[in-house]
């Protein structure tokens, strides 16, 4: 059993683990011995869970890191910090998010946007961000869960917009209202394994849809798609 | 019949909706927006019970025919058994 601490979304979690491969994969979000906000451990149970999710034969240390993410999901949603799917990147100060189903090229679009930004623009999480929604103020913060790339860096963000990827054969945004973007915003989150959890995450989006801006960006594969992208969601 | 418990129904401003949760909820991640008669019937479905059982119910709460209300409650378990929101 491995015993180490985590800094994520500003909270401190004690986490205790069957595997050290928990610990590597985590290592830019570990913090010295704290007082902490939260303890988890994972059990063998946990990853027969994930197991029984997967049809690709993962090892146990592959599927701890799964399951260590979904009980951390299941705990900052208390704080109102819900786990998300996407790509988020960091420009001028601000968070954008990307994202689509699997497979669309939300990677892909947020690479050729680095091409163009180079060091303007870095990865915040490649693929399981976390948002804190309050009131007054919704923020983007990275995750040591982002991706096969591992893309992304310990930092955390203003949420500026949430952009959907769609594969398209012309490049262009529109803006898109709250109410016609919610079901997105509800299939690219994580709503837990409790009803409790549940509502709280659907309050938690109803809020986060009304003070972002939702786009949608049709695009090809190409550096244009990221020109578009970068006029009129990051300079807009 | 009744409802799946990894489907639950979210009331907002707006209306209601039904996401899943749980093992469901990482095949089903979408949403059901459902309306007043939707939502009365998800929430008759919560104990077991039965088409006829159901069909009354929504007789009696509505002021509808019984050939409309057949069809309505036809459609509406037909897009619920689609996603497995129903467990017969």
């Amino acid at each position: 059993m491995e015993t180490f601490y985590l800094s994520i979304a500003k909270k401190i979690i004690k986490v205790s683990s069957l595997h050290e491969a928990v610990k590597t994969y985590c290592q830019d979000f570990l913090v010295e011995r704290c007082p902490e906000d939260y303890a988890l451990e994972i059990s063998q149970e946990d990853i027969e869970y994930e197991r029984g999710l997967n049809e690709y034969p993962f090892t146990d240390d592959v599927l701890e890191i799964t399951a260590l993410h979904r009980k951390i999901a299941e705990t900052l949603y208390r704080d109102d910090i819900i786990a998300f799917h996407g790509s988020a990147i960091k420009y001028q100060g601000n968070a954008y998010l990307y994202t689509a189903r699997s497979g669309v090229g939300k990677s892909t679009h947020t690479n050729l946007i680095k091409e163009q930004l180079k060091d303007e623009m870095i990865w915040i999480n490649d693929d399981k961000p976390f948002i804190e929604v309050k009131k007054n103020q919704i923020t983007l913060y990275s995750s040591p869960f982002n991706g096969k790339e591992r893309r992304g860096c310990n930092t955390f963000a203003p949420l500026k917009a949430i952009t959907q990827i769609k594969r398209g054969t012309e490049n262009y945004v529109n803006e898109i209202e709250p109410v016609v973007f919610f079901p997105l915003l509800v299939s690219q989150c994580y709503k837990g394994r409790t009803p409790e959890m549940a509502s709280r995450v659907m309050d938690l989006l109803d809020l986060l849809s009304t003070k972002i801006h939702c786009y949608e960006i049709y695009c090809r594969p190409d550096i244009e798609a990221a020109e578009v992208s970068i006029r009129e969601i990051l300079k807009k | 019949m009744r409802l799946n418990p990894d489907f639950i129904k979210h009331d907002t401003d707006k209306g209601a909706v039904l996401i899943a949760v749980g093992k469901t909820g990482e095949k089903f991640k979408g949403m059901v927006n459902i309306n007043k008669t939707g939502s009365f019937i998800v929430d008759h479905l919560k104990e077991e019970t039965t088409f006829e059982t159901l069909l009354a119910d929504i007789m009696k709460e509505y002021d509808i025919d019984e050939e409309t209300a057949k069809n309505d409650l036809d459609a509406f378990l037909a897009g619920l058994r689609k996603i497995k929101a129903v467990l017969e």
